[in-house]
């Protein structure tokens, strides 16, 4: 079992758990570095796309955006570390269950769990971290099964990487903007009639 | 010539990119000259996709930087009629509410590029990228007005979310078939599955399908009447036209039918009480959309003709009725000398929604529940059917209202030209295929 994916699991629970969204920053940082180390040993220049997206303009925007928004998550998160234990635990008898590697499971793991995370999460900026660790975990996923494959080059990687990064980049726009309109986080007032 | 109509097609992609960077040089211009560079770059990309009917042929595909294109005679004739849609409605938007505001110009620029591109996109990779792009943009243009805000998340979320699940299983279908190339998957077990699954619900999302359309009737009611006059014809188009490419991958006609007469079936049914116009016609969209999916679902030749009829049909009358939404002020009304202009242009679309002669709705409709007969599938048939009368029943309810609104200010002549000339269009794709005889003898 490769220990970078369990790190990767462990990361992306951390992000999902903590409260404090500068530790989170950090948390989401790390995630992305050992996305891009692992991407580097597969492909050295799609590896470092990861970098310049993940490591560099991620982080500068989710610093601005955090500043403009609150610094620590308002709801108790106890209840949480529940629901991410049962849902990992899930997660991965299930993908095992149905015949995928060890480590590709793992990586669906991690994907899946991210999506139990948006599912269960009150805080419009974790979706943002989450949706990040998810992208990328799919586009490491893209590398782990195409490491060499002509099919996966340089230019797919950088379109993919603009394709999905300029949507987050969007959405953490928008919940800036939705922060300073109604001074709240919390995506549920999102979804009641105006 | 097979270089000449690369070229063009890759321009038509390319230019209106280029038209974005004008309007950043030229951002502190006076509101007239950009206006002016608006409509000009609208009808250039015209006249670039118009210049491609001469090459295309019988068709051709092609890849450049790893993206996969391809260009037949169907595709070309969607991508006109959303280059010809775009031009009508930014020149409705020179002649109402056009602030000159850079961002709202480029985005609209980068949103043209992206649905052109995403009707000729043809692998799996091409079509998720050009669904991104497209996503970006509309998300920010529904942001442009600031009261757009919820709406604009609302849609940006969903379709986000959406996107990181087609990505998952277009890395699973990479994993298994080791191309983006759309093709069948064989046998579906265990693993593919999910990727069916992830597919599906991504697609369906996009498109606004029930159960997913929770961003729909917000993203098209909340947002600027231009930009939800593009949403809900040009880009809805794109996301439909990905899963017709997709169908041999997902193999899934009947639960897609079923989705379809539940789409069109709820919608029409919501539509009859909704208290504003753009609402209505939110829910109008997703009913229409719901028809396509069923004649793309049922998959006989027929079925996807009168599909195809109506995808082309509602890139004109869905803009149409949300522009005439953009004239109406529903505290104060609307002005009466205009008011036969108005009511001509709510008729065309409203009866290309319901399914009425002589307009490309009815026809498309028509073709479709003669598939569905054909086919032997009577209850779906019955249930359409119904969706057809709620329609109905929503049109005369907004016709009643519409009938009773008073005078307010006199509209400019490039708006009421674009809406005339948007209805004309409704009418004449109804009416050439039963002049020219073809239908009589299906």
């Amino acid at each position: 079992m490769n220990p970078l994916y369990i790190a990767l699991l462990a990361l992306n629970a951390l992000i999902f758990l903590d409260y404090k969204f500068y530790r989170v920053l950090t948390y989401a940082v790390v995630f992305n570095m050992i996305i891009a180390f692992i991407g580097v040993q597969s492909e050295p220049m799609s590896g470092l796309v990861l970098v310049f997206f993940g490591c560099i303009l991620f982080p500068v925007i989710m610093w601005f955006a955090i500043g403009s928004c609150e610094r620590e998550e308002r709801e108790s998160l106890l209840e949480m570390t529940v629901i991410a234990a049962i849902a990992l635990v899930a997660i991965y008898g299930f993908l095992s269950m149905i015949g995928i590697t060890e480590d590709h499971a793992l990586l669906f793991t991690v994907f899946a769990f991210s999506l139990v995370a948006i599912m269960t999460s009150k805080n419009l900026l974790k979706y943002i971290f989450i949706f990040d660790a998810a992208e990328n975990t799919l586009i490491l996923t893209a590398y782990s099964f195409f490491s060499g494959n002509m099919v996966l080059n340089i230019p797919a990687v950088i379109f993919i990487e603009i394709a999905t990064f300029l949507p987050l980049v969007l959405l953490t726009y928008l919940t800036v903007r939705i922060y300073k309109r109604y001074r709240s986080l919390n995506p549920w007032h999102l979804w009641q009639s105006p | 010539m097979a270089s000449v109509a690369i070229a063009l097609v890759v321009l038509s992609i390319v230019f209106p990119l280029l038209s974005a960077l004008v309007f950043v040089a030229v951002r502190r211009s006076h509101k007239r000259v950009k206006s002016l560079l608006y409509l000009s770059q609208a009808i250039i990309s015209l006249a670039i996709v118009s210049a491609l009917y001469f090459f295309i042929g019988e068709g051709f595909s092609f890849d450049i930087a790893m993206l996969s294109f391809s260009v037949t005679p169907i595709l070309y004739f969607v991508a006109l009629a959303i280059v010809l849609a775009n031009f009508l409605i930014m020149f409705y938007n020179v002649g109402h509410g056009y602030t000159g505001a850079m961002e709202y110009d480029i985005f609209l620029c980068l949103l043209l590029a992206s649905l052109v591109g995403g009707v000729f996109a043809s692998d799996l990779i091409t079509n998720y990228i050009f669904l991104d792009l497209t996503l970006f943009s509309a998300g920010y243009l529904i942001f442009s007005i600031k009261e757009g805000v919820r709406a604009a998340y609302q849609f940006t979320f969903m379709n986000f979310l959406a996107s990181i699940m087609m990505l998952f299983s277009i890395i699973l279908f990479l994993s298994y078939t080791g191309s983006f190339s759309i093709q069948p998957l064989g046998t579906v077990h265990g693993l593919e599955k999910l990727l069916v699954f992830g597919l599906l619900v991504g697609v369906l999302t996009k498109v606004g399908a029930v159960p997913f359309h929770l961003w729909v009737s917000s993203a098209y009611s909340e947002s600027a009447v231009p930009v939800a006059a593009i949403l809900s014809g040009a880009a809805n188009c794109v996301g439909l036209l990905m899963l017709y490419k997709i169908m041999p991958i997902l193999q899934m006609g009947d639960f897609l039918r079923a989705i379809g007469i539940v789409t069109a079936l709820y919608a029409a049914a919501v539509s009859i009480n909704q208290h504003t116009f753009k609402r209505r016609f939110a829910y109008f969209s997703i009913a229409e959309t719901g028809f396509i999916i069923y004649a793309f679902a049922l998959g006989s030749q027929l079925a996807v003709m009168g599909g195809f009829l109506l995808l082309i049909t509602q890139i004109f009358a869905k803009p149409l009725l949300f522009l005439i939404s953009g004239l109406i002020t529903e505290e104060h009304g609307l002005l009466k000398r205009i008011h036969n202009f108005i009511v001509f242009g709510y008729l065309a679309g409203s009866f290309s929604v319901a399914g009425i002669p002589v307009t490309g709705g009815f026809l498309g409709k028509y073709l479709i529940l003669f598939s569905a007969y054909t086919a032997r599938d009577y209850i779906p048939l019955a249930l359409l059917l119904l969706a057809s009368f709620f329609l109905l029943r929503s049109f005369l309810i907004g016709y009643g209202k519409i009938s009773a609104l008073k005078q307010e200010s006199e509209p400019h002549f490039a708006t009421l030209a674009s809406i005339l000339i948007l209805a004309i269009i409704v009418i004449v794709i109804g009416i050439i295929p039963l002049m020219s005889g073809w239908i009589w003898n299906l």
